[in-house]
């Protein structure tokens, strides 16, 4: 089954885990079907693969693409209705718009965030805590780079209405950081 | 003079889009005076920049259950696929 060396089992064991991790912090749930999917696709398309770019930057370049790809149909099958309600936000700011509970000192480096499990992990949680829409919102801007406009080209809004769901989920999932204590545990840099 | 609720959409747009000489002013002027708005300018550029470098971060061994049925599915859709390479020179002539 090894066609020159390009074999999904291996795939599997030695990228395995990173793309796993990569899809599970977009997809949820639907990780490992994604995963699936684009090491079958990696297969299908192996001729196609010249060995010039690192065998993981092309299995990740896939996977992005599934990723996104799901992010966009899941979308549209869940036809989601806005719900400023929702994610309690209103709450978030007094009658006279100010912070009802003002962001806390957290800060730190952002590399060693990046390396730590426990970040994406916190990550995570706190996105599955959002509406559908905010998660996907965020998942492509934030966490794809896509830029603005593209998004709303994908996902068929508004820049104002992107806008608005990008300032929420930010919101959300700085709030939700917070409570999971990245405060006490990345504190800003100079201030210890 | 605006509140902290629009300061913090600015905040949020800024990474979006250009922001008016208008707004940029308004933001300004609010964040030299409000410190909570400050650290809430600085926990999106931090989480920004941590976002950029996303594929260092640390792979978790998936589970495994996860991985033996990732493995066995694979093994399945791959038999049942015909390897592309030998369909060069067994493929029935094509009748008109």
């Amino acid at each position: 089954m090894t066609i020159s060396g390009l074999d999904p089992q291996r795939w599997l064991d030695e990228h395995g885990d990173t793309l796993y991790r990569y899809a599970r912090l977009r997809v949820g749930e639907a990780a490992e079907d994604i995963v699936q999917e684009t090491l079958l696709a990696a297969w299908q398309g192996r001729a196609r693969y010249t060995g010039q770019a690192a065998e993981r930057g092309w299995l990740m370049g896939i996977l992005k693409h599934k990723v996104v790809d799901h992010l966009r149909r899941h979308y549209r099958q869940r036809d989601v209705e806005i719900d400023a309600g929702e994610d309690g936000i209103d709450g978030w700011f007094d009658a006279s718009g100010h912070w009802a509970t003002p962001p806390g000192d957290w800060g730190g480096d952002p590399r060693k965030l990046a390396e730590s499990t426990q970040f994406w992990s916190w990550l995570e949680r706190c996105m599955e805590r959002l509406p559908p829409r905010q998660k996907l919102v965020f998942a492509l801007r934030d966490l794809e780079g896509e830029e603005a406009e593209v998004v709303c080209k994908e996902i068929e809004v508004n820049a104002n209405h992107l806008y608005v769901l990008l300032h929420r989920a930010r919101l959300s999932l700085r709030r939700c950081l917070e409570g999971q204590g990245i405060g006490a545990t990345f504190p800003e840099e100079g201030l210890k | 003079m605006i509140d902290c609720r629009r300061a913090s959409e600015l905040v949020s747009q800024s990474w979006d889009r250009p922001l008016t000489r208008r707004e940029k002013f308004g933001l300004r002027f609010h964040l030299l005076i409000c410190a909570a708005c400050r650290r809430f300018e600085r926990q999106l550029a931090l989480m920004n920049r941590v976002f950029k470098r996303g594929e260092e971060c640390p792979p978790e061994p998936m589970p495994v259950e996860v991985k033996g049925r990732l493995a066995e599915r694979l093994d399945r859709a791959i038999q049942a696929s015909t390897p592309p390479q030998s369909q060069e020179g067994n493929r029935p002539p094509r009748s008109e």
